[in-house]
């Protein structure tokens, strides 16, 4: 599995919030080797989400989909990121 | 006796009814770089995740280590248990609990897990770090060989993220073979696999031990939770203001796809922080002696 980084422009149609919850791990945002290079997914809690190249929603589905396989995953690098959980005390 | 060093099987166990959380698997996946990296081989650790979505469980293994991982199921946790040849056990729990026990199937139950450690041939020491939520149900069972010496069965020390409450997972990002990941981590269970990495004799007494890490895990998370609590109620005030002006464009623009998702988003954030907010996690250990004398 690759993991990739974004710029916020690169899919101007997500909202801040919504790159938020993806950054922080809540959601997962997603391309799969079987759907297609220009498709990225989101998993927003139950729900799956088919965004077109821009951000846009194509489509919207309930449930699992074990077909569409998670083989990249991308968070927003001009996001900010959780901190590290520290080993120091 | 030193774990690493002896005949050790590192079991990672993500059992579910039906398909595990991203979530959870990014902890095997963080496990298995820990293990890795504190010098154990690659064939004395075991994967066990549920799951019908084999393809995308086994890539989010993949992201922890280079070497291959063959992924079984939980069943195959205790077909092993069955014919196990090896000394030592150690397993890390993650997924989903209740007060009945770690979610699967069929709720893996306290006295199931102990009954059938102790019941693997072969095998003399065992110890189960249980992220799960009310790991505490897992605590004041037969778990040790101290008050019988001589009986059969594996001595056993268990470790608990929390006691009867939900366990608390927060964000965070780490270094993973694969690249930096994001996911909202167990973080008892991520400071017990970053202390195994990385062992400090906590306790002063010369040793790293399995008390160490528990010492370790439970000390650094009840510090992160202070800290992760005043964070939370500063970013929920503000997340509060944006999510009230998202429901208001909503309602003046209704239908839109992308504004419904936005206030989603901000509705997960807020449920998120006010859930760390609102849940208390205490750490335990049963049968704290020979954990004392365990090193890893």
């Amino acid at each position: 599995m690759e993991i990739k980084k974004l710029q916020s422009n690169e899919l101007p149609m997500i909202d801040l919030a919504v790159r938020e919850c993806v950054n922080l791990g809540q959601w997962l945002l997603f391309k799969s080797a079987t759907e297609g290079q220009e498709k990225f997914f989101l998993r927003a809690g139950a729900t799956l989400l088919t965004l077109d190249p821009t951000g846009n929603i194509v489509h919207s589905m309930d449930g699992v989909h074990d077909e569409i396989g998670v083989d990249e995953v991308f968070y927003f690098d001009d996001v900010l990121k959780p901190q590290t959980l520290s080993m120091n005390f | 006796m030193s774990f690493i060093g002896e005949n050790t099987t590192w079991a990672l166990l993500l059992s579910s009814n039906g398909n595990p959380e991203s979530r959870h698997v990014q902890d095997i996946a963080f496990g298995l770089f820990c293990l890795e990296n504190a010098g154990i081989d690659p064939s004395h650790i075991r994967i066990y995740i549920d799951g019908s979505g084999r393809h995308s469980i086994e890539q989010f293994v993949s992201s922890g280590s280079h070497n291959h991982h063959n992924v079984y199921n939980s069943n195959d946790f205790f077909a092993d248990l069955a014919k196990n040849t090896n000394d030592n056990l150690v397993v890390f729990v993650t997924g989903h609990g209740t007060p009945y026990g770690i979610d699967g199937q069929a709720p893996i139950s306290p006295h199931r897990m102990i009954t059938e450690i102790k019941s693997s041939p072969n095998l003399k020491r065992a110890v189960v770090y249980l992220g799960q939520c009310y790991a505490g149900v897992f605590n004041y069972i037969g778990a040790g060989n101290r008050l019988t010496p001589g009986s059969a069965g594996a001595d056993v020390v268990l470790i608990g993220a929390t006691n009867l409450y939900e366990s608390i997972s927060v964000p965070t990002t780490e270094n993973l073979p694969s690249g930096q990941a994001q996911w909202v981590a167990n973080f008892f269970l991520l400071y017990v696999f970053k202390w195994i990495s990385a062992p400090i004799d906590i306790d002063g007494d010369g040793i790293s031990t399995i008390i160490d890490s528990f010492k370790f895990a439970g000390a650094a998370s009840n510090m992160q939770n202070k800290k992760l609590k005043i964070d939370s109620f500063r970013r929920s005030m503000d997340l509060h203001a944006r999510l009230l002006q998202a429901r208001e464009d909503v309602t003046q623009h209704p239908g839109d796809a992308t504004k419904i998702l936005t206030v989603t988003a901000l509705e997960t954030q807020v449920i998120e922080e006010l859930s760390v907010r609102y849940t208390h996690q205490e750490p335990w250990i049963l049968n704290a002696i020979p954990a004392q004398s365990w090193q890893i």
